[in-house]
């Protein structure tokens, strides 16, 4: 099980010092963002990686499970192994025609 | 059933091709997948080739982002529709005349390879939706194969990581079991990286370039090595006197960014930011790409560093984009996440054609506030 998990802490040093050797996966680009409360970043963390997160958390640090990524399964099914272009299907877009 | 598979994205880029041929061009690459799948890029507009000024556009480096592939596969049907058709486009509350559409297939070639990274998309989603690398292969010397590469580590800027950037400072391993950004055995060895870097040397008027990712909405720029500045020319990548000192936040090192490209990145960042966030209101941050921590070898930085590498080549204004919040949307935040990239694309293939028709690359520009509180420290 995967859950996105929020994670933040006072300054940008301390944040880093949080997640070292935390195997949480970063994501595409290690985004973090200025927030009122700190410094923020949003990662994806399994069940080890949550524990090893909590059992560091102190002052300044915190820890928030934003929600679960769901069944891997679930998430395969939404792709197909058929080719729809082979059958007649046509590439289209999802832009609205407009009359100019 | 609602994600493009490779074959398909294959299949679509053909069709288009077959469909449009006084409008686009299909552009096989040189290099197979690790595991021999064969790719394909499409270049469009009116006037095509090495020397018309070009915005090349990728997607799929990632395996599990599922939605760019499908994004930019998109954007050429409607591009191609509207122009055959005689119409305009609409994304949200973002509009795009026939007017503007047609000014910019006259003025700017946009060359697409929407699926950079076939073999990686087929394991995401066949076996391990969360895969990101490519499927290279490879021995760790203690009887155990790892596999995949993060091509988005693998391109040749900083990308001895260990001799560039100070330790600790840089999202990048040479562990081959990194389930994530394992850098690949040399600069560039991927195939896949090859024929990014084939289509940046191939189409060599190529002025722009995004690569599209997900999930965190954002649009990010120069430099994902260091912290910026604009007036000492000498700290460069380039430069072996500041090796193991780049990546670290707020010290004496900052990677050099001229003021006046500075200005331009931001501006159009500004705008494709805006752009996206009109679509269905849902914000895109911007700022530079060195965030928490540096970033080795990634593609957006290789884009713009080679003009700074080599002088013969042009200069490249390089962008990542990331749309939406998830990996792989359902059906409803797929669509909204193509329009989001559609008139992401547009914007900046509008604010190019500009720049070649009035060279306002040279204009002193104003660079613009960033959007609300999203922007990446
Ligand atoms: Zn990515």
């Amino acid at each position: 099980m995967l859950w996105r998990v929020k994670v933040t802490a006072d300054s940008q040093e301390d944040l880093r010092r949080y997640l070292e050797g935390s195997g949480a996966d970063l994501g595409c680009r290690p985004m973090a963002f200025r927030e009122a409360e700190g410094i923020s970043i949003v990662l994806i963390a399994d069940r080890e990686t949550l524990d090893r997160l909590s059992a560091r958390r102190s002052a300044g640090r915190r820890l928030v499970r934003l929600e679960a990524l769901g069944d891997p399964k679930a998430r395969t099914a939404l792709c197909g192994s058929r080719n729809r272009f082979l059958k007649g299907e046509r590439p289209r877009g999802y832009g609205e025609r407009v009359d100019s | 059933m609602i994600y493009y598979n490779y074959d398909e994205i294959h299949s679509a880029l053909q069709l288009l091709a077959e469909a449009h041929p006084g409008l686009c061009t299909l552009q096989e690459l040189p290099n197979r997948s690790h595991e021999g799948r064969p790719c394909l890029a499409l270049a469009v507009g009116w006037n095509r080739g090495p020397e018309v000024p070009t915005l090349l556009a990728i997607g799929g480096v990632h395996a599990r982002e599922w939605v760019p592939p499908d994004a930019l596969v998109s954007i050429l049907a409607d591009i191609l529709s509207a122009a055959s058709g005689r119409h305009g486009l609409e994304y949200g509350g973002v509009v795009f005349t026939y007017e503007q559409i047609e000014a910019i297939l006259e003025g700017l070639q946009i060359v697409v390879f929407p699926c950079v990274n076939p073999d990686g998309r087929v394991y995401s989603q066949t076996r391990d939706p969360m895969w990101r690398k490519n499927r290279r292969p490879e021995g760790t010397g203690v009887g155990q194969v790892c596999f995949g590469v993060d091509i988005n580590r693998n391109f040749d800027i900083a990308w001895a990581f260990k001799r560039h950037f100070a330790p600790g400072a840089v999202s990048a391993s040479d562990n081959p079991c990194d389930p994530q950004v394992y850098t690949g055995p040399s600069a560039a060895s991927e195939p896949e990286t090859q024929n990014v870097v084939w289509l940046l040397d191939h189409y060599r008027s190529t002025q722009w370039f995004v690569d599209f990712h997900s999930a965190i909405p954002g649009v990010l720029h120069a430099w994902g090595l260091d912290q910026t500045q604009s007036s000492d020319a000498a700290q460069t990548f380039l430069n072996p006197q500041y090796d193991g000192l780049r990546g670290r936040p707020d010290d004496s090192y900052r990677e050099f960014l001229p003021a006046d490209d500075q200005a331009e990145i931001e501006r159009l960042s500004s705008l494709m930011a805006e752009s996206a966030t009109q679509v269905a209101g849902d914000e895109y941050g911007l700022g530079p790409a060195f965030a928490l921590y540096a970033t080795s070898g990634a593609s957006d930085d290789y884009a713009y560093s080679r003009h700074f590498a080599n002088p013969d080549k042009a200069k490249v204004f390089g962008f990542t984009v990331e749309c939406g919040h998830e990996f792989q949307p359902d059906s409803d935040g797929r669509t909204q996440n193509i329009r989001e990239i559609c008139a992401c694309l547009l914007t900046l293939a509008g604010e190019a054609v500009q720049a070649g028709r009035h060279d306002s690359r040279r204009r002193p520009v104003v660079a613009a506030e960033p959007l609300g509180s999203r922007t990446a420290v």
